[in-house]
């Protein structure tokens, strides 16, 4: 089954030459037909499918469009033309603790999170002490978030996203969470759920990351597909021509 | 059935239990940021109309009976359309990363701001029945009951405004310095510290002034929670109060209606735009 389907999909953005801030400035500037932007192409008509169960690893220089491909399949933004169908509950990794509250105790904070993910209360009531475990907090989950250290926090955000069980993880490069211990725990159970048959959509430019990690590779530069196939190939071919392209510059 | 419902509002009951969890964090964030909590806020509205008793009865000698309850009740109902739409405002700003990483309907923000303020308008509102336990003043029960109804037309103009500005404040900073000032002005031209009937009885007003006072919506609901709840509907707010009420409520929904289309047209920038 094809999980995601994306079908010639652009994204424009609009800069503004001036960024016009208040409601004020915007309606001058229109009376004066002052209002001229830039426009910036971060997708041009990327056109790609997933199987289901396929880890696919999105490659490219800075700024060649990955995050805005992540952030589409998230439904957090829509593509300016084209369509991107996702068949089934995404969890993306992008925002990894995005719901959490200073205030809130820990446990109330898994709740909320866990809600975001689209896990149902009585989901999240069975497998508490699962995610607890897993975070290995168990004697904080009833302090508030503020006393928890970064690392704490973003070991209970990585266990509520590994226990959400949507069908598609989406990741902005790969995931290091915590102390070495923590991280190698939760580099094991990505493999894990990868290994199950859920998919993944990795946007890294670690080159060896996306080979070690994924079947498929889809290397896209300044907003545009340059190749996609099979993982070890892609990462070949994009390695060549960075390597050709600074023989050219020396 | 089904397919009468549009699909963004059967959207937003997919969602409703991140609503309700968005709802209880803002009511427990709000109750636990200070020791004493909900009393604290109970407090507020108190003391603001002791001060306006002081001032309007015993120095402005203004005489009207039960001055004190009609303002208390008045105020309480205007505290919660205030803070709704001080906070509803910068909701969308105010979860920032949530909007910018994960998908819900956004329309969840200013439902949750509106949901948590009737959570709190309440709770405060038991409060003000226990006042009546006493210091026991006649209420005609029935008109008691209507006083839900009415509730529920503030609520729907609250809603219109805040997805109006929720959506809009994303993108210009200055909505909310406009909101702050504008309510301000909209409490006092509204009939809290007098009544409808005073201000409509004044020589020195112009006519269009009594219209344009006639329009505001808030000045047929805060008409009736000043008299329905102590005289009755014997004693109407003001002359033609049954259809200026209507008007109200028809400009409510206009404007729920205005708002809900802004908002769903502007959505889908938020990410892009904080």
């Amino acid at each position: 089954m094809k999980i995601i389907e994306c079908a010639q999909i652009s994204k424009r953005f609009r800069i503004p030459h001036v960024r016009v801030y208040t409601l004020k400035q915007a309606f001058i500037r229109h009376v004066r037909r002052q209002t001229t932007y830039d426009e910036l192409w971060a997708l041009r008509e990327v056109s790609f499918t997933v199987e289901e169960g396929e880890s696919l690893g999105g490659g490219g220089p800075n700024g060649a469009g990955k995050s805005t491909l992540l952030a589409i399949l998230a439904r957090v933004i829509r593509p300016t033309t084209g369509s991107a169908r996702v068949n089934g509950r995404v969890c993306s990794l992008l925002g990894l603790g995005a719901g959490f509250n200073e205030e809130l105790t820990g446990r109330e904070n898994v709740y909320l999170n866990a809600a975001l993910l689209g896990m149902a209360r009585a989901e999240v009531h069975r497998n508490y002490d699962s995610i607890v475990a897993f975070a290995e907090l168990g004697e904080f989950m009833d302090a508030p978030l503020k006393a928890y250290s970064s690392g704490m926090r973003v070991r209970l955000a990585f266990s509520v996203a590994v226990h959400a069980d949507p069908q598609i993880y989406l990741l902005d490069e790969v995931l290091a969470v915590g102390d070495a211990h923590f991280s190698r725990k939760s580099a094991e159970k990505m493999a894990e759920l990868r290994r199950s048959g859920r998919t993944t959509v990795l946007a890294s430019h670690d080159l060896t990351a996306v080979c070690e990690l994924c079947s498929r590779a889809l290397w896209i530069e300044r907003g545009q597909v340059i190749a996609l196939g099979r993982a070890p190939e892609v990462v070949q071919a994009y390695t060549r021509a960075v390597m050709e392209a600074d023989a050219r510059g020396a | 059935m089904r397919a009468f419902i549009p699909q963004s509002l059967r959207e937003i009951w997919r969602y409703r239990e991140v609503l309700l969890l968005l709802i209880g964090r803002d009511l427990k964030v709000r109750y636990r940021s200070s020791a004493l909590g909900f009393f604290w806020s109970l407090l507020n509205p108190l003391l603001q109309v002791a001060v306006f008793v002081l001032v309007f009865k015993f120095i402005l000698k203004v005489r009207e009976d039960n001055f004190a309850f009609k303002v208390l009740f008045c105020y309480m109902a205007w505290m919660f359309f205030n803070q709704t739409i001080l906070d509803g405002t910068v909701c969308i700003a105010q979860n920032t990363a949530l909007v910018r990483t994960t998908y819900f309907p956004r329309v969840i923000l200013p439902l949750g701001t509106l949901g948590s303020n009737l959570v709190h308008f309440g709770l405060v509102g038991v409060m003000f029945i226990l006042i009546f336990w006493v210091h026991p003043v006649h209420v005609p029960l029935g008109c008691a009951f209507a006083v839900p109804l009415f509730v529920l037309l503030q609520m729907t103009l609250m809603l219109g405004l805040l997805l109006m500005l929720s959506s809009l404040s994303v993108f210009y900073s200055d909505v909310r310095f406009v909101v702050n000032t504008f309510i301000q002005l909209w409490f006092f031209l509204s009939p809290i510290l007098y009544s409808a009937a005073q201000a409509l009885g004044s020589e020195k007003a112009a006519g269009w002034m009594k219209t344009a006072f006639k329009l505001n919506p808030l000045t047929p609901i805060m008409g009736a929670y000043r008299t329905l709840l102590l005289e009755g509907w014997e004693h109407l707010p003001f002359e033609g109060f049954w259809s200026w009420l209507g008007v109200a409520a028809g400009l409510s929904v206009a404007l729920l209606v205005v708002g809900w289309v802004v908002f769903r047209r502007l959505e889908w920038k938020f990410a892009e735009q904080l």
